[in-house]
């Protein structure tokens, strides 16, 4: 079997790559996700005028499937946080003494493009304070030749402080201009993990069977035992060429700095983690994540034309493997930095811009029915259950939070004098919101494991700001809608209409002292 | 958490759905259980309060007192039947309302409140007088008024006076006042409703004796004179018993609504009707 023929497709990024029946198929599937979404809304204006009474026991039934998913979903994260409180009072490294970690070594690569000097430093210093054999760890970091020659020489000075404490320390330089890539993380890192394989793998004639990739943000500081719990994964994996390992992104690195918004969105990316690390047969490598370089390398590395390199690689392997490769869940934290920009309504920019891409994670849905429409070795149950997962998990992000929160409650508006002359339409209200304030005592759950992942409150900030960290979750059904809903219907709908989507790089900022880790 | 852990939640959360599915829609459609009776098709009453202090009953039990933030009552749980409503509020004219309560539907009602004491008021053109008082109406807006009676003025009452919407009119044939709705494609409102699910489209508003020469919109309700007894406002509702009211008690009265001004003419003099 010629496998570049036979995979063909596998880095496919968009339709206007493919030509023929092909093409079509693609784009058809592109406008899939958006078409969902705006149908399930339009059904329900639609119904709200015509059928008002219909409308109305469909907002009375999404309400109840929100309570209990709701509990479903709460159910799933406390059994995280329990699981992620006692990983973290493991000792990984005590674990790994019966086995042979010392034959692993970690790659890890910070893509880097206008961030600043203590930015990088951080994470560098990050990797330093982990509990782990610096030796067996060797950095890459990956800078952008776009970027100009002062952030080349922040990287060259990060090698100069850094680069004698590891085992391996490079600094690479993406070219700009490759005809083919979309400028961003995936393109850069994956130039990075190919001259990482030259410049140390092969030079220290190192097996690539035994080497776990970490690509991580730039502003991602590892907590003190991540490496030692991923290479514990990693030797007691069952099939460690055919597993990706996910930790649990936390915004700690800011998170006292940062604004109640921030903070609400912050989390609630971190929950949802920690809720799909209890259902890893639905998980996708997000974020941070690691992953064996042996099959990384086989696949071609991350995809250098597509925004949401990070989940897309996970499907590149589980293609690649005709559906044989899984993500493990570490149920351990890396941190990260929150959203903050100079003031609120950057903040929220920012923030609307950065879900806007993480929802554009939708791109994966035409990939991943053109690739199975392609690959007929991928069990059929497989196929069905992953497509079904994307589709859904999509489409509930978008239209979820719009029928609960607006759309749903049109009946009462437009639906006419006869309508409103029903007792249904006077308990609609009722009967709705009180489902919903119902599935508003989760958010006290949330808040309460929010305030035990929080890092201890610095000196200069006081307990009034402890008590908004408790009340900043009335933000919650605003916040689904503003950044959740809205920026993955815009994604789905730039997808819909081939407006596609380039990358927008995060800002990250920082106060000079560093975090102080949980 | 492990599989079976998470199928266990799963079913069971599927098994709450399905049995609460059903109970919710019922109950949201006003189904409520009575013991004696069983399942019961209730429906419920919407009182609509525009003033603030207005202390709100259905059939002898106090439903609530109206205020700043709180004009509508909603009463549910009704069994089918006859209710009588009463709004009484200082200073205003009782309110009286006989509604009829129908499975799964809301019937509403508006309340009419009109004060007790009702102000007529002489107007005096202040070019007529020696010096302006504080009761003197300016002489502009006095010949407006004035003017409003003439016979050739183009603010004559018409037989057919429009509202807005404009699918209800007030019409006077024969000495008789009727408000008439006019859009046969769209349901009309309660009030021209015995019941929520029987409407009609007239609404009499003076079908006795005595013989109706004008009638307009005003103030809620319809103001109408007659030949014999003079300016009257009438509730517009088609159910027992629409408030009817004499403003001013003088055969031979006329009356025009001049700019949102209620102004009677008796003889020479002309008032102002104040405190509607």
């Amino acid at each position: 079997m010629n496998t570049q023929d036979t995979y063909w497709y596998l880095h496919v990024g968009r339709a206007s790559e493919l030509t023929g029946r092909d093409r079509v198929y693609y784009r058809l599937f592109e406008m899939l996700p958006g078409v969902l979404s705006i149908a399930t809304l339009l059904l329900f204006v639609v119904l709200s005028f015509k059928l008002p009474v219909l409308a109305a026991y469909l907002t009375i039934i999404f309400a109840i499937y929100w309570l209990l998913k709701t509990i479903y979903l709460s159910a799933h994260l406390r059994h995280n946080f329990k699981r992620v409180r006692h990983n973290l009072s493991i000792d990984w490294n005590e674990r790994l003494k019966n086995l042979a970690h010392q034959e692993v070594t970690h790659l890890v690569i910070f893509p880097f493009y206008t961030e600043g000097y203590e930015v990088v430093a951080e994470s560098v210093r990050g990797l330093l304070s982990s509990q782990y054999d610096h030796k067996r760890i060797a950095v890459v970091i990956a800078a952008e030749e776009r970027a100009g020659k002062a952030q080349r020489a922040v990287a060259d000075r990060i090698a100069a402080d850094f680069s004698t404490r590891f085992g391996a320390f490079i600094v690479t330089e993406h070219p700009a201009g490759i005809p083919g890539e979309l400028a961003g993380k995936g393109s850069n890192i994956s130039y990075a993990a190919e001259e990482a394989r030259k410049r140390i793998l092969d030079a220290a004639h190192i097996p690539y069977e035994k080497v776990i990739v970490s690509a991580f943000d730039i502003d991602t500081v590892v907590y003190p035992q991540y490496f030692s719990c991923l290479t514990w994964h990693f030797l007691i994996s069952e099939r460690p060429e055919r597993t990706s390992f996910q930790p649990i992104p936390l915004y700690n690195n800011n998170i006292w700095e940062a604004p109640m918004l921030s903070r609400v969105i912050a989390y609630s990316s971190s929950f949802w983690q920690m809720i799909q690390q209890e259902r890893p047969e639905r998980l996708a490598t997000f974020s941070s994540h690691a992953v064996p370089f042996k099959p990384l390398r086989e696949v071609g590395y991350w995809q250098r034309n597509v925004v949401s390199e990070d989940s897309r690689i996970f499907w590149n392997l589980f293609v690649r493997y005709d559906g044989d490769y899984d993500v493990v869940p570490m149920a351990y934290p890396v941190s990260m930095d929150a959203n903050v920009a100079s003031n609120f309504w950057g903040t929220a920019k920012n923030i609307y811009l950065q879900h806007r891409r993480w929802t554009y994670g939708a791109e994966n849905i035409p990939y991943i029915l053109f690739a199975f429409l392609k690959n007929p070795r991928i069990p059929f149950g497989k196929k069905v259950r992953a497509a079904f997962v994307q589709i859904e998990g999509f489409w509930s992000l978008t239209t979820n939070p719009l029928v609960l929160f607006a759309v749903g409650w049109l009946p009462l508006i437009v639906g006419g004098r006869a309508f409103n002359a029903t007792v249904l339409s006077y308990n609609l209200p009722l009967i709705a919101k009180g489902f919903l304030t119902v599935s508003l005592f989760g958010l006290v759950v949330s808040a309460a494991i929010a305030m035990q992942l929080v890092p201890e409150r610095p000196r200069e900030y006081s307990r009034f700001h402890s008590l908004m960290h408790l009340l900043q979750w009335i933000l919650v059904p605003m916040t689904m809608v503003v950044f959740s809903a809205i920026p993955g219907l815009d994604a789905q709908m730039r997808l819909m209409f081939g407006r596609y989507l380039g990358f927008w790089v995060t800002p990250k900022s920082r106060k000079i002292t560093a975090p102080e880790v949980a | 958490m492990s599989k079976r852990r998470r199928r266990l939640y799963l079913y069971g959360l599927v098994a709450v759905f399905v049995l609460c599915l059903p109970l919710v829609m019922f109950y949201a459609n006003g189904y409520r259980f009575q013991s004696g009776t069983g399942f019961v098709r209730t429906g419920g009453v919407i009182i609509t309060v525009s003033k603030g202090d207005a202390v709100v009953s259905l059939n002898g039990a106090e439903v609530g007192t109206s205020g700043f933030l709180r004009h509508n009552f909603y009463v549910d749980n009704l069994s089918p039947g006859i209710y009588q409503v009463l709004v009484t509020r200082e200073g205003d004219n009782p309110w009286h309302r006989t509604l009829i309560v129908e499975p799964e539907l809301v019937t509403d009602a508006q309340a009419f409140l009109i004060p007790v004491e009702i102000t007529s008021v002489r107007l005096v053109d202040a070019s007529k007088v020696a010096s302006s008082t504080a009761t003197t109406t300016p002489h502009a807006t006095y010949e407006s008024y004035r003017k409003a009676f003439l016979p050739s003025s183009s603010t004559s009452t018409p037989l057919i006076a429009l509202h807005k919407p404009v699918s209800e009119v007030v019409a006077v044939q024969s000495g008789d006042v009727t408000v008439l709705w006019t859009d046969p494609t769209t349901v009309p409102p309660s009030r021209f409703c015995l019941g929520p699910s029987s409407c009609g489209v007239e609404i009499p508003i003076e079908t006795g004796k005595q013989t109706a020469v004008n009638a307009e919109f005003f103030g809620g309700g319809i103001v109408y004179a007659t030949k014999e007894g003079g300016v009257f406002l009438k509730e517009i509702d088609v159910r027992p018993e629409p408030l009817s009211v004499q403003l001013y008690p003088v055969r031979g009265a006329e009356f025009r609504v001049v700019n949102g001004h209620l102004i009677v003419k008796d003889g020479t003099a002309l008032y102002e009707i104040t405190g509607l």
